[in-house]
């Protein structure tokens, strides 16, 4: 997927996108990192189809994003799964609204929910599992329709630290495994030095992309990677471009009370 | 404060399951709460026995509640009373269906389109506020028969609430969820039956139980005034035929019949929305 000169404003001097440019590589784990308030939300939106660009391109494999589509699926922040119904209605709700045949629906399923852990809550209904198992949820209902770009808009926001590193240890497995590509939207550095194959840095709001970084450490990802040289030397150069712009956007956030 | 002993936790042991189960039962029963509960009912009893006994205003002309107690022994059991009843609840029923029927999908539509909204939604809101009574005129010109138009009255009180209620709950149903199915792969119709329905049910039902209260109020009112058959016609006639126990004996059995209608429909509203209540 890729974005080009994107620029989107909800009314005079509330311009939320900015110029932003960059590409989700086919087989990549892509990370988004921005102050509060940059744009991210818009981005997901846009991408996934829910939002109508003016100005600017947005294209998936070349061609332009019109609508809402099965190629690329989102997992929300606040949780998206249907109350009504239980964890194996909503796994299967992809495939079988697409007429696929059940006997087929059922294996994959099953498959993905003992990916993820989740085996024996099969009958729970979504208030009935807790904040990760939600995620993990959300996660394998997108996963089981075989998306071509996933898009995680700070899917982990909320989580206690151990959730957060057991969905990361997760997300990092799924994507070893199957390979899809994944656009990961976090306010966390660590998470997306960790769980990155490249980052992007976005400025305050109006946002745009301040820098682009390759990650290098190895693949499988392992835990005491966060401790190594390279990680540490990774997350310095991150912390000193994101501290301005998280400066610029706390001002803006004092000021803005100050004058209201 | 008492030092924890073994012994009373082995005593307890000691007692069978059953014997646990009708311990548990008995204080279940017969406990602080209830006996307040009951005491405040034989309160309300006995005052309205002494004031309507010894002719206290403002209940000096009102029956006392043994006398109701009699008319209801000598009354209830006759096939009157039974009709009557058969036939409120008739009529109450044909208003509810039919205002539902026509209401709920009326609603989803307002709900989940905005240019049907624009169309029908001002003068559904300049229909509103007028009291349903006030429609017993309109509704007499327009059906010549009277069965038919308090049943257009009944239809009338289901109607509204059914409308209004089911298209806030579309309304209410979160965004993300509609795109979330939408980018699943759902056609409309998916979107329909899966997303949208199931997350106005809750909606739908408040605007049933709405529904039936306006509906026994409205149908108790056109009886008295329409005639013919039924429970409220069965209380004007006690008043104007001067059989006052009967006045409160039909004003209970409204009660009772109203409460259980809406005990119904609130059931049946629970049953579908089991997913609410787990936690």
């Amino acid at each position: 997927m890729e974005m080009r000169g994107v620029y989107v404003s909800f009314g005079p001097g509330r311009e939320v996108l900015d110029n932003v440019s960059f590409k989700v590589g086919k087989g990549l784990f892509t990370c988004l990192c921005g102050p509060s308030g940059s744009g991210k939300s818009t981005i997901i939106n846009i991408l996934a189809g829910y939002m109508h660009l003016d100005i600017g391109e947005c294209l998936m494999d070349g061609k332009a994003v019109v609508g809402p589509g099965k190629d690329r699926l989102v997992v929300f922040q606040e949780t998206a799964l249907l109350p009504w119904k239980t964890l194996w209605e909503n796994t299967i709700y992809g495939p079988m609204v697409q007429g696929k045949d059940l006997m087929e629906i059922a294996d994959n399923a099953e498959y993905l929910i003992n990916l993820v852990g989740l085996t024996g809550f099969e009958d729970r209904y979504p208030n009935q599992l807790s904040g990760g198992m939600q995620r993990r949820a959300e996660l394998i209902r997108a996963l089981i329709n075989e998306p071509k770009v996933l898009l995680m808009d700070e899917p982990f926001r909320g989580l206690d630290a151990m959730t957060r590193e057991i969905m990361q240890e997760h997300i990092t497995k799924i994507f070893e495994e199957t390979g899809v590509s994944i656009l990961f939207i976090t306010a966390e550095l660590e998470e997306a030095i960790f769980l990155g194959d490249k980052v992007y840095f976005l400025t305050a709001r109006p946002g745009r992309i301040k820098k682009e970084m390759d990650i290098d450490l190895p693949r499988p990802r392992k835990f005491d990677h966060l401790a190594s040289q390279k990680f540490l030397d990774l997350q310095r150069e991150a912390i000193k471009t994101i501290y301005e712009e998280s400066q610029k956007a706390f001002s803006v956030l004092l000021k803005g009370e100050q004058r209201g | 404060m008492k030092k924890p002993s073994y012994e009373n936790a082995v005593v307890y042991r000691k007692y069978s399951a059953f014997q646990r189960i009708s311990k548990k039962t008995y204080q279940g029963v017969f406990n602080a709460s209830n006996l307040r509960k009951i005491l405040s009912l034989a309160a309300a009893i006995i005052l309205w026995h002494v004031f309507s006994e010894y002719k206290i205003p403002p209940l000096g002309r009102v029956s006392t509640p043994y006398e109701v107690l009699q008319e209801a022994i000598r009354f209830v059991p006759t096939k009157t009373f039974l009709w009557c009843a058969i036939f409120s609840s008739g009529r109450v029923f044909v208003g509810f269906f039919a205002g539902c029927v026509i209401g709920i999908p009326m609603g989803l539509f307002m709900g989940w389109k905005r240019h049907v909204k624009n169309v029908a939604f001002p003068v559904f809101e300049l229909i509103r506020p007028i009291p349903l009574l006030s429609w017993i005129p309109l509704s007499v010109l327009m059906f010549p028969l009277t069965e038919v138009s308090i049943v257009f009255l009944l239809f009338l009180a289901a109607w509204m609430p059914s409308v209004i209620n089911t298209m806030l709950g579309v309304e209410n149903v979160p965004a993300s969820y509609v795109n979330g199915a939408l980018s699943l792969g759902s056609k409309p119709i998916d979107i329909l039956w899966h997303v949208i329905l199931p997350g106005a049910l809750p909606s739908i039902f408040t605007g049933m139980a709405i529904g039936i209260g306006f509906e026994w109020a409205a149908c108790v009112a056109a009886e008295m005034l329409a005639g013919g058959f039924g429970l409220g016609y069965m209380l004007w006639e006690a008043y104007v035929f001067n059989v006052y126990p009967r006045i409160i004996l039909s004003m209970f059995a409204i009660g009772v019949t109203g409460y259980l209608f809406a005990a119904v429909v609130r059931a049946v509203g629970l049953q579908m929305t089991r997913w609410r209540q787990l936690y």
